[in-house]
């Protein structure tokens, strides 16, 4: 498998793995309506519980990213020869120069990134949510516009 | 005349930026058209739509060439790309091993072949033959 595919398999996986967490917390909250005592056998509050709901997204978007950036990172060191290590905003740049990239398909990547950025530098950007789906399908159309392998 | 959908936002630039953008097209499918029946290719045209947020929807020129050797499809990509005014594809069929064709601000083209650094060629027949039998052998 090459380098590219072999990225966008593991975004593509990153994804179907938030899909899995997101029915396993729905069923532990139909677990939790039942038997309420549940959390706290394991030492755990219902609080934990509130708090993994409301950013099991983030979190897995946060490390979607990661995945994306570090491929990026890696195109840009092997496939472009080049040793510097610019801010994740300029290298999308410079690599939507170097492969002429759709504009859309660069605004969209940024998006996410503005997104990703919010979350965690818990920013007041008024960055709009993204669901995860959206997110992968945004980072991976811009990665497929990289060279096949390095 | 290309059909179209307003984009979101519909403005009279947009408008002429569209016009001016499927002339151009309409121009370069006409110079491979008249290159490749010059090599003796054949050449079928058709339309593809494309969809971009500054200009809504609209209809391009897509042109497949024949030759002896192998098939390329001539496919515009979008008018809004980085570091060019337009992006048109030169793809082998049907393994799209392709190169670049991209329009510079003074509404010229030329070839990129996309790598570690970038090649540039001059759009002319001489170049188009060239890089379309480079690309038909490229492992």
């Amino acid at each position: 498998m090459n380098k590219r595919q072999e990225r966008l398999e593991r975004m593509n996986s990153i994804e179907r793995e938030f899909q899995a967490a997101s029915l396993a917390v729905t069923f532990l909250g139909m677990q939790l309506d039942t038997d309420p005592a549940l959390l706290t056998r394991h030492k755990l509050r219902r609080r934990d519980f509130v708090q993994l709901r409301v950013n099991l997204s983030a979190t897995y978007l946060v490390r979607l990213f990661a995945e994306f950036e570090t491929g990026l990172r890696e195109a840009w060191r092997f496939a472009f020869r080049k040793s510097t290590h610019p801010k994740t905003a300029d290298l999308l740049l410079s690599i939507g120069a170097q492969r002429v990239i759709v504009q859309d398909v660069q605004d969209e990547a940024n998006r996410v990134r503005r997104y990703r950025n919010a979350l965690v530098h818990e920013t007041d950007e008024a960055a709009q949510r993204i669901p995860v789906s959206v997110a992968r399908s945004a980072l991976c159309t811009f990665f497929s516009f990289l060279p096949l392998d390095w | 005349m290309p059909s179209r959908l307003l984009p979101r936002k519909s403005t009279a630039h947009h408008e002429k930026e569209r016009a001016e953008w499927l002339s151009a097209l309409e121009a370069l499918v006409a110079d491979v058209e008249t290159w490749s029946h010059e090599n003796d290719w054949g050449t079928r045209r058709d339309s593809k739509r494309l969809k971009e947020e500054k200009l809504g929807a609209y209809d391009a020129p897509v042109l497949l060439i024949q030759s002896p050797k192998g098939r390329w499809l001539l496919e515009p990509i979008a008018r809004y790309v980085v570091g060019a005014e337009g992006r048109v594809d030169l793809c082998v069929y049907p393994s799209y091993d392709s190169v670049v064709i991209a329009r510079e601000q003074d509404g010229s083209w030329r070839i990129v072949e996309l790598g570690r650094k970038n090649r540039v060629r001059p759009w002319n027949r001489h170049e188009f033959t060239k890089i379309a039998l480079k690309i038909l052998e490229s492992p």
